[in-house]
């Protein structure tokens, strides 16, 4: 008796693992992104949320080849060595036609190379290092932006604002860096004094650095922070708790997307008031006709407001979903060469991959990315409500200063 | 009878038996020694008695109840106290502290708890004026004494006593002898001691065992033993 | 310079007598059951969690919801020690310490996702205790991190009289020096283990409850400090409750004026973690027991 169920349970444990992978009706999309430590799970876990309303619409609407599309996501963790690994996971062992996602530079750099090896297209939907699609990988796309790509225009609303003055706070990764570089380089050519220094991503106080900063003569006129996590919402609230930034003599600008999450309020209050941030989504500026019904159903079925990281993630799978549909099958090869031709309409204008390959990072990148700067002007405002200051084409409002 | 331990078979692995059917009783108002080589399962025979050890087979019984495998924390409340052969102080608590701690059963009765430490005191004089010294920083004699204090709290009527002298200086060792039989002859508390320090041990002594390789091997008053000690200790012992 | 020099050293008291409550949890559980608690700084996670969610679902007063907090996670350490830590005194693991190893470092990484999958990822702050900051002249420190050090110091000053002065605490560190003295004398070691895994837990569960509203709440919150702790107490030695109070001051201090008196002035935050530990490395060459260490661990 014992052994009958024995092969029963052993059947039933074949039968479990066997059946989805058999499964000739599904067709496989992976995902990748940090769902815990010491990756930045909340972005992370917003992604996926995105990607699985992304999934639940395709399928709403017939899925793709006449198949059901499935969303298969791997924890990334923020390490490069995860990152290696859920790739191999997913093309070898889940059969995943394509890989959308990640949001850490460092594991996306990891990442690339699985791509490249296993002749899997992969679409980096927030991961912003220059270096992802500078390698030029014929598998290789991203949606987000490149550092210098959007920390360009950053740099020239700073230049445009008149900061004469202006110090940096970096966190030690290869986003950190990235992005401090192109913003040191674009300052230093526009004649602005600067300070620049590095911490531990982990890092909980920031107290003694801004002490510095502020006890400086003169003092600086702009805090610029190049922090994730929890690392930026303590330097938002201890900036304010020493009465550094944002104050009428130096503002403050926070760059991680954590700035744009609700949790933002909780955290930092009244420090939060003033605080300039960057997004590449912005309301009220007509994008294109999906982009009200998509934030209407996230935040129907989440209850958070989609930051663009989220839209990205969306936009991603889509993207697939589109390229697979054009190529009429899931060959890599025929994927990359639908996808280079993608003329998709996604959430901030139309999708379309640039062939250019100078300068480096523009391969297989979406030239189009948006970047706003934006302004809280009250306590507890959604970012949504913010003032636009940047690009001057579309700015509703000037720097305020408390 | 006071306690009795009958037929201990134990030992620190399944199978095998440091104690092989061992048989000891120390009777009421006696000092009763245990005497043997090295390594004959003397030490082994009390951490049996109280509890630390679980034999493989036999009986302990004190006053008529079985004791057998009751826990080390529990057995105070019987009335036995126990002084292994090793240093035991709390080094960094207090002597007066270090006694304390030997009331901790009855720690609720503050009353009762500075009587018996009064009675110490009126014991071991020499260490009035060192009650809020750190016990660790004492010679060993005195620490040896702050262990004899705390095993007197709870007041008990038997008092187990491992080597009680090993390592000490001989006059040191002569005035633990002499405090051992004191509690005996005016405390009347029963003791069974175990000891390789023979020629003082037997001074002391009422009843005498000997033991070799974990068993038996004689018994006998003291006067039995009086006549030819020396040749008998040459005789079994090397 | 001099006036921003001392409100550094402040800050760094502050930040010492945080690492201090944990330490001595830490303390407290090494030394009386003899293991290293790796799960140390996910009790810490708990505390701030639970004081944050009782602060903002049913309302509670700050200092109460810390105070419940510290109650909560005492019984969630008292149900760790039977279920785990228990084989290591009664003789059913062969490998005592290399079980307590595993299973408190398990421990941690399950507790970390379990709070990823209850509390889910997003950052939190619990509410303030005291609102504002408060200015010595042109320089401003925040009411909460007065407060916080305020409650912290009363936290440890009753901890010290538990330990110091009562009978309980005098029974611990009984059990810390002499185990088996402590049970011939009747004293219940298991009890004791109960005691100092629960007192230690809640000890940790203080420290994250006060620095929510100071440093945030996270899953990972608990993975630097629980370094912090175990740099202390091998700096003050080993069991050695002054020791680790003195030690956490040190730490504290060294990573607050280090980290601005640093020569390269635009690295010293990036080496801010590792000047605790250029320390303890330097202690250790001269003193290989730490500040106030022995060769044994008792708890003194």
């Amino acid at each position: 008796m014992k052994k009958l169920i024995l092969l029963f349970v052993c059947c039933l444990m074949a039968w479990g693992v066997t059946v989805p992978a058999n499964a000739k009706g599904i067709i496989k999309i992976g995902g990748v992104g940090p769902l815990s430590a010491p990756g930045s799970f909340e972005s992370g876990k917003e992604m996926k949320m995105a990607m699985e309303q992304a999934i639940e619409e395709i399928n709403a609407a017939g899925g793709v080849l006449g198949k059901e599309v499935a969303l298969v996501f791997e924890d990334t963790q923020g390490l490069p060595e995860k990152g290696t690994a859920a790739m191999e996971r997913l093309v070898l062992k889940h059969k995943a036609v394509a890989v959308v996602g990640e949001f850490h530079s460092s594991v996306a750099k990891a990442e690339i190379e699985v791509a490249n090896r296993l002749k899997v297209p992969l679409i980096i939907a927030e991961a912003w290092a220059d270096v992802i699609t500078a390698k030029q990988y014929k598998y290789v796309f991203r949606i987000a932006p490149a550092n210098s790509l959007f920390y360009r225009k950053i740099a020239n609303w700073i230049h445009a604002a008149g900061f004469k003055n202006v110090v940096m706070i970096t966190e030690n990764s290869d986003y950190g860096i990235g992005v401090e570089r192109v913003i040191r380089e674009q300052l230093k050519n526009a004649g602005i004094k600067m300070t620049s220094i590095t911490a531990e991503r982990t890092i909980q106080d920031f107290t003694p650095q801004l002490l510095r900063f502020k006890l400086a003569t003169p003092r600086p006129d702009l805090l610029f922070g190049i922090f994730t996590g929890a690392g930026e919402l303590l330097m938002v609230k201890q900036a304010h708790e020493i009465g550094f930034a944002p104050t009428k003599e130096t503002a403050l600008f926070a760059v991680g997307t954590d700035a744009l999450h609700k949790e933002f309020w909780e955290i930092t209050g009244q420090s939060g008031q003033y605080v300039l941030t960057k997004t590449g989504y912005y309301p009220g500026i007509k994008f294109t006709e999906k982009t009200d019904p998509f934030i209407k159903r996230f935040k129907e079925k989440y209850n958070r407001e989609p930051t663009f990281a989220a839209m990205e993630a969306y936009e991603a799978v889509y993207l697939v979903a589109h390229a697979l549909k054009r190529a009429g099958s899931t060959d890599p090869d025929a994927l990359v060469a639908a996808l280079e031709k993608t003329r998709f309409t996604g959430l901030r204008g139309v999708i379309r991959f640039s062939l250019d390959r100078e300068p480096a990072y523009m391969y297989h990148q979406w030239p189009g990315t948006p970047a706003f700067v934006i302004q809280y002007t009250q306590v507890n405002q959604p970012y949504t409500d913010a003032l636009l200051l940047w690009p001057k084409a579309h700015s509703n409002g000037q720097l305020m200063k408390p | 009878m006071s306690l009795e331990v009958k037929d201990v078979f134990a030992g620190y692995y399944a199978d095998i038996n440091i104690l092989q059917g061992v048989s000891v009783s120390a009777e009421k108002g006696r000092i009763t020694i245990v005497i043997g080589a090295n390594g004959v399962g003397k030490s082994t025979l009390f951490k049996v008695i109280y509890g630390f050890l679980k034999p493989h087979s036999g009986k302990i019984i004190y006053n008529d109840e079985e004791i057998t495998g009751t826990n080390p924390y529990t057995i105070s409340k019987k009335g036995i106290s126990y002084i292994p052969q090793r240093r035991n102080i709390f080094p960094y608590l207090s002597v007066e502290e270090n006694w304390e701690m030997g009331a901790w059963i009855f720690r609720k009765d503050k009353k009762r708890m500075k009587q018996r430490i009064k009675a110490n005191y009126e014991r071991f004089p020499t260490l009035g004026s060192k009650r809020k010294t750190d016990a660790g920083s004492l010679s060993g004699g005195e620490q040896r004494m702050v262990e004899i204090g705390r095993a007197l709290m709870v007041d008990p009527d038997l008092i187990l006593v491992d080597e009680p002298t090993a390592g000490l200086a001989p006059v040191v060792a002569k005035e633990i002898y002499s405090k051992l039989k004191q509690l005996n002859r005016v405390e009347n508390k029963t003791i069974l001691l175990v000891d390789q320090n023979i020629r003082q041990a037997m001074k002391i002594a009422d009843y005498i065992y000997i033991l070799e390789l974990g068993k038996n091997k004689t018994q006998g008053s003291k006067a039995a033993f009086e006549t030819d000690l020396k040749a008998m200790i040459k005789d079994w012992l090397f | 310079m001099t006036e921003y020099l001392l409100l550094q050293a402040l800050n760094g008291l502050i930040i010492g007598l945080i690492y201090a409550l944990m330490a001595l949890g830490l303390t407290l559980i090494f030394s009386v059951l003899k293991i290293v608690n790796f799960a140390h700084g996910e009790l810490y996670m708990l505390g701030a969690y639970f004081s944050y969610y009782l602060a903002k679902l049913f309302g509670f007063p700050p200092v109460l919801a810390v105070l419940s907090s510290m109650i909560i996670v005492f019984f969630i350490g008292v149900v760790i020690e039977v279920l785990f830590l228990r084989p290591v005194y009664t003789g059913a693991v062969e490998r005592k310490d290399e079980y307590a190893i595993l299973i408190t470092f398990g421990l941690s990484i399950f507790l970390q996702n379990l709070a990823l999958f209850v509390f889910g990822p997003w950052t939190r702050r619990s509410p303030s205790f005291m609102s504002g900051t408060t200015s010595v002249y042109s320089l401003s420190i925040s009411n909460d991190r007065l407060f916080v050090s305020a409650l912290a110091v009363v936290f440890m000053i009753a901890t010290l009289v538990i330990i110091g002065r009562t009978f309980m605490g005098k029974g611990l560190r009984a059990v810390s020096q002499d185990r088996e003295a402590a049970a011939i004398a009747g004293i219940n070691p298991f009890k004791m283990n109960l005691l100092a895994f629960g007192a230690g837990s809640a000890l940790a569960a203080a420290g994250g409850a006060l620095i929510g509203p100071i440093f945030l709440i996270f899953p990972t919150m608990g993975a630097m400090p629980v370094i912090k702790s175990f740099v202390i107490i091998v700096l003050g030695g080993m069991g050695s409750i002054k020791g680790c109070i003195i030690a956490s001051l040190i730490l504290g201090e060294a990573e607050s004026l280090g980290s601005v008196l640093f020569p390269d002035l635009t690295r010293g935050l990036a080496y801010k973690n590792a000047i605790g530990l250029l320390f303890l490395v330097v202690v250790l060459l001269v003193k290989p027991t730490g500040l106030f260490g022995e060769k044994h661990v008792r708890m003194k």
